[in-house]
């Protein structure tokens, strides 16, 4: 998943350019054959917040400015490890207006795990 | 995070574009091989003292290129292709086109099967020699053999660089695919010993299957293959209870079924069938694993369509294992007795013999037409040929049920 701010939302709307070069990427991740799924989001003016607390619900519409990380894309890979995970990450390329890029790489529950679960 | 491992991710990422690159420049794949193996031992040296560098696939082409450089220098090799060496600036790890020229000299016709599978793992799977010989449940020894064996039986061939020429891709193509599909058996289903399922070897044949996509993707029978290892492996959670022992479709908790697979098994079947080329052997067998996939429940199953697809398996690859198959799908079409009238004509074919399944197949069929003692003999003497322990186990106990 990329993040940026909230704030910088209207910053970092695809242009055709970084469409063509994150393209590339993950062009470079398919012909390693560890791409399952790819996908980019919309931006969050078109997106809502359902919130539970207190056992109501709540539904908050975007833009979610204050928003200090808004995920704009995910990836799912098999790959053999964390390690190789990270280092598929760092040759994502960055958007040249915002300057900087995040991927948060979260593993999948396997089976083990979840039978290794307490009751 | 550790520096090795750190070292190990980056070479299973990059070795096989590394050793294109290397096998391009000094002409050998075996030369090529061990200068990147050098680069590799150098990296897990260097980098944990050093950090890992910023560009770690540049750093091991450019240490295996001065090797390789150095090499040429001490035995003085004057061939005007070598003195291009050194004025090649490096440029990046292999091309598609090389790395492909890798995988189809690593297949080549003239290695046998099992060489094939082993210099594959090596060179395009990056594996070492102890990982392979895991996977394929022999001596490292044997394996370290068979790779050096290999290197000298394609160096001896002259077995060119390159990606084969349109008249003979077909059956170059099918002996890759060949070799992908059973590394992924092995990983699907152990031949021998207890263990039933080996996950890491199945999903490196998917990673090559898909890496193969990605470089042939006109060639509708690649994406046919990958569909079907997906959809098979899908499947992985649910074909073990919890005693180990093997469940069979039918019983299987769907829900266990992984979705990103099949989501992905599914998308490249229909990219195979995108291509409007003939479809193949391994796209039609995606196709009908397609079928289980898509039903929520086994009663939901299209056999209809199975027996269909696989009506049109019989007619592109006519093996007994195939008819076997296409069986189960007359059961559910036509009934036992439709059924039990097609295994028997099989039953003549010597290569059903040992064949475990066919016995037990055949025992399934007696057992639903109320023929249990006959029922039973089967079900023992599949038992009796039974690969795995839990098989036979499984097998004993039909056969065991049949006559209480």
């Amino acid at each position: 998943m990329i993040k940026g701010t909230g704030a910088d939302e209207d910053k970092v709307a695809p242009t055709r350019e970084m469409l063509t070069i994150m393209g590339e990427y993950n062009d470079k991740l398919i012909k390693a054959g560890i791409l399952l799924d790819a996908a980019g989001l919309r931006p969050s003016s078109e997106a809502k917040q359902v919130v539970l607390e207190g056992g109501t619900t709540s539904v908050v519409d975007g833009p979610f400015t204050e928003s200090k990380e808004i995920v704009a894309g995910y990836w799912i890979w098999q790959v053999d490890s964390m390690e190789e995970a990270v280092e598929w990450a760092r040759q994502c390329p960055i958007d040249p207006l915002l300057g900087r890029g995040l991927l948060e790489i979260r593993p999948y529950w396997d089976e083990t795990q979840i039978e290794a679960l307490p009751a | 995070m550790d520096a090795r491992r750190t070292v190990e991710a980056v070479w299973r990422m990059h070795s096989a574009r590394l050793v294109a690159a290397l096998t391009r420049l000094v002409h050998d794949v075996g030369l090529a091989e061990d200068f990147a193996q050098d680069a590799y031992l150098a990296a897990l040296e260097q980098w944990p003292r050093e950090g890992v560098p910023d560009q770690p696939a540049g750093w091991l082409l450019t240490t295996a290129r001065r090797r390789a450089i150095d090499m040429i220098r001490r035995e003085k090799l004057q061939d005007q292709k070598y003195a291009l060496l050194a004025a090649d600036d490096g440029g990046g790890t292999g091309t598609d086109s090389e790395l492909l020229s890798l995988v189809f000299v690593a297949c080549h016709p003239v290695l046998s099967q099992e060489s094939r599978a082993a210099l594959t793992l090596r060179l395009v799977g990056g594996l070492s020699t102890e990982e392979i010989a895991r996977a394929f449940l022999v001596p490292p020894a044997t394996i370290g053999q068979r790779i050096s064996r290999a290197k000298r039986t394609l160096a001896e061939a002259e077995v060119p660089f390159a990606v084969p020429d349109p008249d003979e891709l077909p059956a170059r193509l099918s002996a890759v695919l060949e070799v992908v599909y059973l590394i992924f058996t092995e990983g699907h289903s152990a031949t021998s010993g207890d263990r039933w399922i080996r996950r890491d070897l199945a999903e490196r044949a998917m990673r090559l299957g898909r890496m193969l996509a990605g470089l042939m993707p006109t060639e509708p029978e690649v994406y046919g293959l990958v569909a079907l290892m997906e959809l098979q492996a899908s499947r992985f959670a649910a074909r073990t209870g919890p005693g180990g022992h093997p469940v069979l479709l039918e019983d299987q908790d769907r829900g266990r079924w992984d979705r990103t697979l099949i989501a992905h098994g599914l998308g490249a079947l229909s990219r195979a069938r995108g291509l409007r080329k003939p479809l193949g052997p391994y796209t039609v067998q995606a196709a009908i694993a397609a079928c289980h996939a898509r039903a929520p429940r086994f009663a939901d199953t299209d056999w209809t369509a199975i027996l269909a697809l696989y009506d049109a398996l019989t007619q592109l690859a006519p093996s007994p294992v195939v008819r076997l198959n296409r069986v189960v799908a007359v059961l559910h079409v036509d009934g036992p007795q439709a059924a039990l009238d097609a295994v028997d004509e099989l039953r003549d074919d010597p290569r059903l013999g040992r064949y475990h399944l066919f016995g037990a197949v055949r025992g399934d069929l007696l057992l639903r037409l109320g023929r249990f003692a006959e029922a039973a003999d089967e079900l023992e003497r599949a038992a009796g040929l039974a690969p795995t322990r839990q098989e036979r186990t499984l097998l004993m106990e039909r056969a065991a049920a049949a006559t209480r």
